[in-house]
């Protein structure tokens, strides 16, 4: 799990750059690469310059809201775990382009902005939030037991599936649904070793005979009876 | 702007931690009901629910273990004709309403997951305008179903929603409404006396079902219980097998399922029974699999038909025979509706 954020100098560096380069920088992203990780980005703010900003001293606030003054627009980042820290809005057109640049690289779930007022101890909070971004990653693999998981094949039944491919020839959308009813079959009740061995070794002449025998195989594999 | 504090117990969120409300709903009793009763939760103040609702790249399933709120005001189609993949039961007007998108409950069978991008809760909570166009019907003499997707009794103690259509059907008696709900809570219902024109329709599902993909739902013997109580407060009771869903010794547990449903409800009670098999919106399975929903329930060949897609003809007519042919024991045709 990688746990991206930002110091105070990289921040700033990072906000009049990302000025410049945005939006270029976002479409050129390889966005499946942190698609898993997470984005913590904070904000050290100067209050007396941002009138808008949460006002409460010493404090350090998680954004639920974020909304480009100039246009109107908001967008809410998803809140999908608890966490010990204050929440608010946020009205600033650079934070709001971050976050539609960030959602390009991140889930939105995994995309977390903090801020946290410039006059307040900022390493304390920083240490604070790290701490619970890397509890939050170790528990997101249980969080996500409520999403069933499908069922895989294994190495060796693959190995028996690809003799079976290459004997019948199937075409890349028969290999596909192919795969998927062996999956279907593992859901149901187990990988139909006995069902599909016997295709191992068909030898059918021509291509109208073995899209006979593949329909045979398919016709076969969905009514198994558990 | 909003902030306030928060201790963490648990990493996940707590059910309805956060509640999005449009500016315009702001108002409504329901609205103030709801933050009287939800007041740990942090409100979130929104132009239009579908910036939340139909944002994209949500996780439906992590949404949907625990729901935020959205609480919107409905400005049109308050009220739809019925779907033909519905029951309409034998009622030539047949309409239903959606007051609340998306359900407390986390069925994995359930259509609202293809259908929703998120698995958060819209609450509209402008029920006065929807009773409103539901009465301008009642010339038609209509049959609207009111808890399609949701259940509205689940949420009743939050919402009150089905108390407002009872007090309805008090005034509107040529209108029929219809409630489902797997929801087992008596209590919600104790302080009203029944309508005539107002049918509780209570799904049933073996507790084989409902241990494995009726999660948050209560288990059978509750929903019976609440059956009886209901029969014997004077309420008009459908019940509902619906889905019937083809799973390993289908056959089995499903005559054994009605064997024990009817010896412990008296079918005399009961105003009618329906049935349906796994049936789906066609484009289900697309959004579902986006959605990240796996599940052995999707495993088997499924078919499209003029109205969706459901089992393969084999399979559901193996599923159809045993269903039919065990309530046919207990109810008379006449009374048994597919
Ligand atoms: S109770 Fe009905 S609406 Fe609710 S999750 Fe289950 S199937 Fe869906």
């Amino acid at each position: 799990m990688n746990i991206s954020y930002l110091t105070e100098t990289e921040n700033a560096d990072f906000l009049s750059e990302f000025a410049l380069r945005y939006p270029s920088c976002a479409n050129n992203a390889d966005a499946s690469k942190n698609k898993n990780g997470l984005f913590i980005f904070i904000s050290h703010t100067q209050m007396s310059k941002t009138p808008r900003m949460p006002r409460q001293p010493g404090a350090v606030f998680l954004i639920n809201k974020i909304t480009n003054p100039s246009s109107g627009n908001s967008r809410y980042p998803e809140i999908l775990f608890r966490h010990p820290f204050n929440e608010s809005g946020i009205s600033d057109s650079e934070i709001f382009a971050l976050y539609a640049a960030a959602e390009r690289f991140f889930e939105r779930k995994n995309i977390h902005f903090f801020i946290c007022p410039a006059d307040t101890e900022n390493i304390k909070h920083v240490s604070e939030i790290k701490k619970w971004a890397q509890i939050r990653a170790q528990f997101e693999p249980d969080a996500s037991h409520f999403r069933q998981n499908a069922a895989e094949l294994t190495q060796s039944e693959r190995d028996t599936a690809e003799k079976v491919i290459t004997q019948l020839k199937l075409t890349q959308t028969q290999r596909h649904d192919f795969l998927r009813c062996l999956v279907n079959c593992k859901l149901r009740g187990g990988f139909p070793e006995a069902e599909i061995s016997e295709f191992a070794f068909a030898n059918p002449a021509g291509k109208k005979e073995r899209s006979a025998v593949y329909d045979k195989l398919k016709q076969k594999l969905n009514f198994i009876d558990y | 702007m909003t902030s306030s504090s928060k201790n963490s117990t648990s990493l996940i969120t707590k059910m309805y931690s956060h509640i999005y409300i449009e500016k315009e709903a702001e108002n409504y009793p329901v609205t103030m009901r709801i933050k009287g009763i939800l007041k740990c939760s942090e409100i979130i103040e929104i132009t239009h629910y579908k910036d939340v609702f139909n944002e994209r790249g949500q996780d439906f399933l992590m949404q949907k273990n625990r729901p935020k709120l959205i609480l919107a005001v409905k400005r049109e189609n308050l009220i739809y004709k019925g779907s033909p993949m519905c029951n309409s039961f034998g009622y030539e007007n047949f309409y239903y309403t959606s007051c609340v998108m998306n359900c407390p409950y986390n069925c994995e069978y359930c259509y609202l997951q293809g259908m929703y991008p998120s698995g958060n809760i819209v609450v509209f909570v402008n029920i006065d305008d929807i009773l409103e166009s539901a009465a301008k019907l009642s010339k038609q003499k209509p049959f609207i179903c009111v808890s399609y997707d949701t259940d509205l009794l689940a949420m009743e103690k939050l919402l009150g929603y089905a108390g407002e259509w009872i007090e309805f059907c008090r005034q509107n008696p040529e209108i029929t409404v219809e409630l489902r709900t797997k929801s087992a809570s008596f209590a919600n219902l104790a302080n009203y006396a029944a309508p005539a024109n107002f049918i509780l329709a209570i799904t049933l599902s073996p507790d084989e079902i409902i241990d494995l993909y009726e999660h948050k739902t209560p288990k059978l013997g509750r929903r019976i219980e609440f059956i009886n109580h209901a029969v014997k407060a004077g309420w008009k009771v459908r019940i509902c097998l619906d889905p019937v869903l083809y799973v390993r010794g289908y056959a089995q547990i499903y005559r054994k399922f009605i064997d024990d449903v009817f010896a412990k409800i008296n079918a005399r009670d009961i105003t009618d029974v329906s049935f349906g098999v796994l049936r789906l919106p066609k484009d289900f399975y697309k959004r579902a699999a986006k959605n990240g929903v796996k599940t052995e329930l999707f495993a088997y060949p499924f078919a499209d038909d003029s109205q969706g897609a459901t089992y393969s003809k084999q399979h559901a007519e193996n599923l159809r025979g045993v269903i039919y042919g065990g309530l046919l024991e207990y109810m008379p045709k006449g009374k048994i509706f597919e």
